[in-house]
């Protein structure tokens, strides 16, 4: 596991902890699977225009939460997507490399009534590569993490007491660029990612 | 109705900056690769990666082949070229030996280079094979020899030389006319410089006329 996985790890967990310990009797947790889409990383030309994106990734998640009250809610977001990123031409597309994004966001959630509520977080996000080949990739150098702001909307049901199954749709921006990018003279690009995603969610908070 | 006004603020500005293209960099000059602008254009297709290369054992000969391989991986983003070393020759795309004996151990400095080795790259006459297409029928070859002189001056020598015939190997037959490039003869940069590195980009986003040896 890499410097940086350990190092969100442990932050999302202490800011879990750190969430949860004021009201330990009110705590929520959420388990969530979907797909992540993401804009185009780089446009670039070489002979003809090229562009690099991350194909659409299946994604997991969990959170850690509490409510701040019978409206609001905040919760640590941790979620995983893999994919490839591809290079996309006008009439061909080839893998670059296999890419994991790690994100994880500090959300606050409103309900705005029984069954749909909507979030916002800030947080940060890391493009984990696959080792082999990495050299020669735009993500060759170290990777940092990347502040990243969300938004989104939930409709949610109940399951039973204690546990509800829910739609999510979320936005997500952050800024792109890596060193090899910067070395080349490429600035930094506004990347957006498009999450939906099915969540199941328990709480001990009476509703 | 605060709140979705600012909700929507900040969606409208997310999508504004979303659609700020970057633009493209200006790269360095490409020289020309082929030895003639006549000639067909090989380069290594990308679903043969990674290049496989088989080094004698023998000295600092797999650490010079490591690092130029590794030198000219890192001259592309989109993952256009990487090598591994392989101990099979039999499986090997590209084989890399001594033409005499290793020379004796030294440590790489940063020395003036001295002209006190030399490289060759051997590169196979492409045929037709069954379906029409050029291929090479065999590995591409690299030797290096070296001469009598400081053994330090001669592992800088090496190294430099390694890295320049690698250039070849990737399908940048000719020389290039600038004289700090690692494509120059002589050689004297330890490394691809940009006109290098714009040089392998433009080749390796060209069309290939012939397909590498299969074993």
């Amino acid at each position: 596991m890499s410097a940086g996985r350990r190092t969100l790890i442990l932050a999302a967990s202490l800011a879990a902890l750190t969430a949860a310990a004021p009201c330990r009797a009110q705590v929520l947790a959420e388990f969530r699977i979907g797909a992540d889409w993401s804009s185009v990383l780089v446009s670039d030309l070489i002979v003809d225009e090229f562009t690099a994106q991350p194909a659409i990734a299946p994604s997991l998640g969990l959170a850690l939460g509490t409510p701040l009250g019978p409206k609001y809610e905040v919760a640590l977001d941790v979620r995983w997507a893999r994919s490839d990123l591809k290079m996309k031409q006008a009439d061909s597309s080839r893998t670059i490399i296999p890419l994991t994004v790690w994100t994880g966001f500090i959300t606050l959630r409103w309900r705005l009534h029984g069954h749909a509520l909507v979030q916002a977080g800030i947080g940060a996000l890391k493009y984990d590569p696959s080792e082999e080949g990495r050299e020669s990739t735009m993500f060759r150098d170290d990777q940092p993490l990347r502040p990243a702001v969300a938004l989104g909307a939930r409709a949610e049901y109940p399951l039973s007491g204690s546990l509800r199954v829910g739609l999510d749709l979320g936005w997500s921006m952050h800024g792109f660029s890596t060193q090899a990018l910067s070395e080349e003279g490429f600035e930094t690009r506004i990347a957006h990612r498009v999450s939906l995603a099915a969540v199941l969610r328990w709480s001990n908070a009476k509703p | 109705m605060r709140s979705p006004n600012v909700v929507a603020a900040v969606l409208l500005l997310g999508a504004l900056a979303g659609c700020q293209d970057p633009e493209v960099p200006s790269r360095a000059q490409p020289y020309e690769f082929r030895l003639s602008p006549a000639d067909p254009v090989f380069r290594w297709p990308s679903d043969d990666l990674p290049v496989r290369f088989w080094v004698e054992p023998s000295g600092a000969l797999p650490e010079y082949v490591t690092t130029g391989m590794v030198s000219w991986a890192r001259q592309f983003l989109y993952g256009e070229f990487w090598g591994e070393l392989v101990s099979d020759s039999l499986a090997a795309d590209i084989l890399v030996s001594y033409l005499d004996e290793a020379p004796p151990d030294a440590p790489l400095t940063d020395d003036p280079p001295q002209q006190v080795c030399t490289g060759t790259t051997t590169i196979p006459l492409p045929q037709r094979d069954v379906e029409g297409r050029l291929r090479f029928p065999e590995p591409i070859t690299i030797s290096v020899r070296w001469f009598s002189a400081d053994p330090t001056d001669i592992a800088n020598c090496l190294q430099r030389v390694v890295a320049h015939e690698i250039g070849h190997a990737l399908g940048i037959f000719a020389h290039s006319p600038n004289a700090g490039d690692l494509m120059a003869i002589p050689v004297v940069a330890r490394e691809p410089s940009r006109s290098d590195r714009s040089t392998a980009q433009l080749l390796y986003h060209s069309v290939s006329d012939i397909l590498p040896y299969r074993p």
